[in-house]
């Protein structure tokens, strides 16, 4: 016949519980992050904008009928981002912020792993930036 | 034969709604319908459901539109938005705030449909009783039309599906913008899952250890250890963006609402995308995008042949990305933090900024104007210009204009022809490509006209005090862009030849093709004329009409007509070179007023000595107010494009297809000057003939 535990043992019993368990899922939620993680490959897409507006690209899905986007960047005038991107086929669309219009470009991508890609944005009347 | 009719309808949301002062723009209808009846569908509004309608009655097979239809319907739309002008234009006068908005948002909406490529405006062509017409106008996409008697069943299918997607893509949007290591598709973090797992195994099995639940229980603590998987979030927590700057990541953009997605205009009822080639530009014509109200600088070839300098806007900026020495990121440092010293003179000299930005030689560019600020590609000019601050593109900025003779030199015009006004002075401004150098010209730019001042202010010889003069410099007139195009670019890959600056450029060069093609009769070779217009006060008018007397030997003149409260002086442009001088003579013989033309037409002197309500310049462009068809319907406007200078007064008519605009408004008790570009815009095109106007006292 088992022994009733005391209540010194029951408390400590139960407050292991309570604290172990919660602990060893953080620590080993933790290994398995980002830093543990071995990063996937990406494509890096360099959006440059050569205008003085504002711009908006995106990168949707490469089905037509989605709308929104998997990922998109707002652009100041004359400002360069960097964007790491899976690989895959996307649709990408840019548009000038308040024009009010269609995208001024709507195609289909395909963005390689491991590759670089620069995606310059302009107008017509924008003058060239002498760029870095 | 007989057509049969039947009841249409249509349905949209108006999420997407292009918005006038908050409200959609169908609220609007009772305002717009005066000008737009007859293009534009009667919406039919639901309060409070956020949904619009449109019934209309047409043939049971309306077709597509044709080329001539669309053609007719961006002609209604244009007289539409310029009724609306001149109808805001006393409220806007009076501060109306929603009057201005009304004018903005309308222009924007129409604009957009006027400049909309065939296929998309094809999408809200319907075929009514009354002829073509648009509906869904302002709606970002236009939702299929239906014959009345038919099920909604479809419809809600297909609404739903709509809204599945959408929210698909919304999950994916948050799931994909979660981390830096992303993947379109399934994602598989095997960390994550097997500390998860391990986790709730070590607690499952601290739970059920032998006596522990218990032990815990008979604690009687109420936080009893819950299931860690309620404790654990279920998915991570999300980081919107995926824009990474070496080490480090920047949040960007969340994914935008539903409802800010008319600002990319749908793509839903365009054909599907091109698998792009990945050469830095898309497939096909460009598809141009107007970026409304954007005045910008000369435009005479592709800006890519002949490179500008930088603008005041500074050198591209590393946003969203670490710099070398690992400055700050983001939109906010979109701008150098530290000016050059050329970025210094700059702020300390807006002119300069202009000329920089514009690659003007700054001995052509003009003082600036007050107040002014450099010129910016991104500021959008208001309608009246507010935000532009500059002189219009110099003449010898815009190869048409540069290769057109100037106005002095009379052996390469045509010859005058009397005082026949508009029978002189047709030349193809648009005929050269090859730029010239600024100021080379005495007369070719209109900062050197301007700049040469008056050398005596009272050209007109004021008998007294009483007898007030004007001196009114003229500039040359010249094309202009108001709208700006975007260019159709696609990424490429880095390294590639040509490169994406290639791309860039090949696209920009596709656009000016367009771009250039579009441009109106009226304006690549214009017929202009100028006057001046005397309108006495009633106290000044008696039954007999005053008369003019040109002065005699001064060659040809112009030509004279007189009512009894208004005398009118008018000449064909260019005015002779050695100018001419007209005195109104009222019945009684004494002289009212008097007036001379110098400068070919570019400096005119005016004076009068009787009450006078307006004593103003006048401009006409000869076939500016008739349609492409040839029917007669102006496609564009008089307005301001000069910063300061509203064209709310300003006084329009046309004239056997020809448009005139008096644009001072001028109380002759106001203190001159008074200075300001006067243009005609092409609304379709989006070009624009300008010139600088400058009024001042003459002493």
């Amino acid at each position: 016949m088992r022994s009733r535990p005391s209540v010194f043992a029951a408390t400590l019993r139960a407050r292991a519980v309570r604290v172990l368990a919660p602990a060893c899922f953080l620590a080993l939620a933790a290994c398995a992050g980002p830093g543990g993680a071995r990063p996937l490959p990406v494509a890096t897409v360099v959006v440059e904008n050569h205008s003085g507006y504002a711009w908006r690209v995106e990168f949707l899905s490469p089905d037509n009928r989605s709308v929104s986007p998997r990922a998109s960047a707002d652009l100041a005038p004359r400002e360069i981002k960097n964007l790491a991107l899976p690989p895959g086929t996307y649709r990408v669309r840019s548009a000038v912020v308040d024009a009010a219009a269609t995208p001024a470009a709507d195609v289909n991508l395909e963005l390689r792993a491991g590759r670089s890609y620069v995606w310059p944005l302009g107008t017509l009347l924008s003058a060239e930036s002498p760029g870095p | 034969m007989r057509v049969d009719t039947v009841d249409w309808r249509a349905e949209d949301s108006e999420a997407g709604a292009q918005r006038i002062g908050g409200r959609p723009a169908q609220a609007f209808w009772r305002r717009l319908r005066p000008c737009f009846r007859g293009v534009l569908l009667e919406p039919h509004r639901r309060a409070g459901e956020g949904r619009v309608s449109w019934r209309w009655t047409g043939p049971s097979e309306p077709g597509a539109p044709g080329a001539a239809e669309l053609t007719g319907l961006r002609r209604r739309l244009g007289t539409g938005l310029a009724d609306l002008a001149a109808d805001l234009e006393r409220d806007e006068e009076a501060g109306g705030a929603e009057a201005r908005d009304l004018h903005a948002g309308m222009e924007t909406l129409v604009t957009d449909l006027i400049n909309a490529p065939d296929a998309r405006l094809a999408g809200y062509a319907i075929r009514t009783e009354a002829g073509w017409m648009i509906r869904s106008w302002g709606i970002a996409r236009p939702s299929p039309a239906r014959r009345a008697g038919e099920s909604d069943a479809t419809e809600t299918a297909a609404e739903s599906s709509s809204s599945a997607e959408a929210a698909d893509a919304d999950r994916l949007s948050q799931v994909v913008a979660e981390t830096d290591a992303l993947r379109p598709g399934r994602r598989w973090r095997p960390g994550l899952w097997l500390g998860a797992g391990l986790g709730m195994f070590l607690g499952a099995v601290a739970w059920f250890w032998p006596g522990g639940r218990a032990d815990a229980e008979n604690l009687g603590n109420a936080s009893a250890p819950a299931p860690l998987a309620a404790d654990s979030p279920s998915r991570p927590a999300t980081k919107p963006g995926v824009v990474t700057a070496g080490a480090r990541s920047v949040a960007a953009q969340a994914p935008r609402e539903a409802g800010a997605a008319h600002q990319f205009a749908s793509v839903g009822s365009a054909p599907p995308p091109q698998v792009g080639q990945a050469n830095g530009a898309t497939d096909g014509s460009p598809r141009i995008v107007p970026v409304p109200m954007a005045y910008t600088g000369p435009i005479g070839t592709p800006p890519e042949a002949a490179p500008r300098p930088v603008d005041g806007q500074g050198e591209l900026t590393r946003g969203g990305s670490a710099g070398a020495g690992g400055e700050s990121v983001g939109p906010g440092d979109a701008r150098p933090a530290k000016k050059s010293s050329d970025e210094a003179k700059v702020a300390a000299d807006p002119g300069k900024a202009v000329s920089r930005a514009t690659a003007y030689k700054p001995d052509a560019v003009r003082e600036p104007h007050q107040g002014s600020k450099p010129l910016e590609l991104g500021e959008a000019t208001a309608r009246t210009g507010e935000g532009w601050a500059g002189p219009v593109p110099l003449a010898s900025e815009v190869p048409e204009f540069a290769a057109a003779p100037p106005e002095g030199d009379a052996s390469r015009r045509e010859p005058p022809a009397g005082n026949t006004p508009g029978a002189s002075g047709r030349t193809d401004i648009t005929g050269g490509s090859i730029p010239t150098q600024a100021g080379t010209s005495a007369t070719g730019v209109i900062g050197d006209s301007m700049a040469r001042d008056t050398a005596s202010p009272d050209v007109v010889g004021g008998r007294g005090p009483e007898f007030a003069s004007w001196v009114c410099h003229l500039g040359q007139w010249r094309l202009a862009r108001t709208r700006d195009v975007a260019l159709p670019t696609m990424p490429a890959e880095a390294g590639q030849e040509g490169g994406a600056r290639e791309a860039l450029a090949q696209a920009r060069r596709r656009a000016w093709d367009e771009v250039r093609a579009a441009l109106p009769d009226a304006l690549r070779s214009p017929v202009t004329r100028a006057g001046w217009v005397f309108r006495f006060r009633s106290e000044a008018v008696g039954p007999l009409a005053p008369r003019w007397v040109q002065s005699a030997g001064t060659g040809r003149g112009g030509l004279a007509a007189v009512w009894p409260d208004r005398a009118e002086m008018t000449w064909a442009e260019p005015a002779p070179q050695e100018g001419f001088e007209a005195r109104l003579l009222g019945p009684d013989g004494v002289e009212w007023a008097r007036l001379r033309v110098d400068d070919g037409g570019r400096r005119l002197g005016a004076g009068f000595g009787v009450p006078v309500r307006e004593a103003a310049p006048w401009f006409e462009v000869a076939g500016a107010a008739q349609g492409t068809t040839g029917t007669g319907t102006a496609e564009g406007r008089w307005r301001s494009l000069g910063p300061g200078w509203p064209d709310t007064r300003w006084r329009r008519d046309a004239d056997a297809g020809s448009a005139r605009v008096v644009c001072f408004a001028v109380d002759p008790d106001a203190a001159p000057p008074t200075a300001g570009v006067v243009a005609w815009e092409h609304l379709a095109s989006g070009w624009a003939l300008a010139r600088e106007v400058r009024l001042e006292a003459g002493r």
